[in-house]
């Protein structure tokens, strides 16, 4: 699979989950102080979808350990 | 004493009840219209026709009234949606590996993972807002039929 491509499809996976964890979570019984947590959470993960996802090319690797990603995925493919 | 019985918007029948203010609040929980409900009294029911239906009788649990049907659709979306919480958060955990977190980031990923992978493997109901989760499926079901 080519770079772009393992790329994007992260992306998209990312933010399905993290979709899914929020539902998952609504439908928890939270004390307010665990709320509190799963917030920020939910925060900080949807802040670094952000940043990669706006991310061009040369700012990727701030966000992402690219080399390890693109590793793992051609090794899955070599499967 | 009558049976009102109430129909989907396909026209199949769904439940019944014979408690004129279970009625009442069971269409207002879900804004079903009077025209999907057909009164039939008692002594125009027969035998065959009150066994046919008795398991479909609506109940107060939860805090609302609710039918078997729906209490089954209750508890197989509660497991579909317990299920897939796992795959897709196991996953995601996976994924944290690929991004860059700061030290203060990691150690609120690191407790977020403790936290969630013991709510998932807990066996117990009352990890749920069940009230919440009722009043969304009720309106899904009623939405699908």
């Amino acid at each position: 699979m080519a770079k772009d491509e393992i790329i994007k499809n992260f992306i998209k996976d990312l933010k399905y989950n993290i979709d899914v964890l929020e539902n998952f979570i609504s439908y928890l019984n939270l004390s307010e102080k665990d709320k509190e947590f799963y917030d920020k959470v939910l925060k900080l993960l949807k802040s670094k979808y952000k940043n990669i996802k706006k991310s061009n090319s040369d700012d990727l690797g701030k966000h992402l350990r690219l080399k390890k990603l693109i590793k793992d995925n051609k090794k899955d493919d070599d499967r | 004493m009558s049976y009102y019985l109430i129909f989907t918007k396909e026209g199949s029948f769904n439940c019944f009840t014979k408690d004129k203010k279970i009625l009442k609040k069971y269409l207002k929980e879900r804004n079903i219209d009077k025209y999907n409900v057909l009164k039939i009294k008692d002594r125009d029911m027969t035998e065959k026709l009150k066994k046919s239906i008795e398991y479909e009788e609506i109940f107060v649990s939860y805090g609302v009234c609710m039918c078997a049907s729906e209490e089954e659709y209750l508890f197989e979306s509660l497991y579909t949606l317990e299920n897939e919480a796992k795959y897709y958060i196991e996953t995601l955990i996976r994924y944290f590996k690929y991004l860059k977190f700061s030290k203060k980031e990691e150690k609120i990923v690191e407790s977020f993972i403790e936290k969630i992978i013991n709510i998932i493997n807990t066996c117990d109901d009352e990890k749920y807002n069940i009230d919440k989760y009722v009043q969304r499926i009720i309106r899904n079901f009623w939405v699908e039929e």
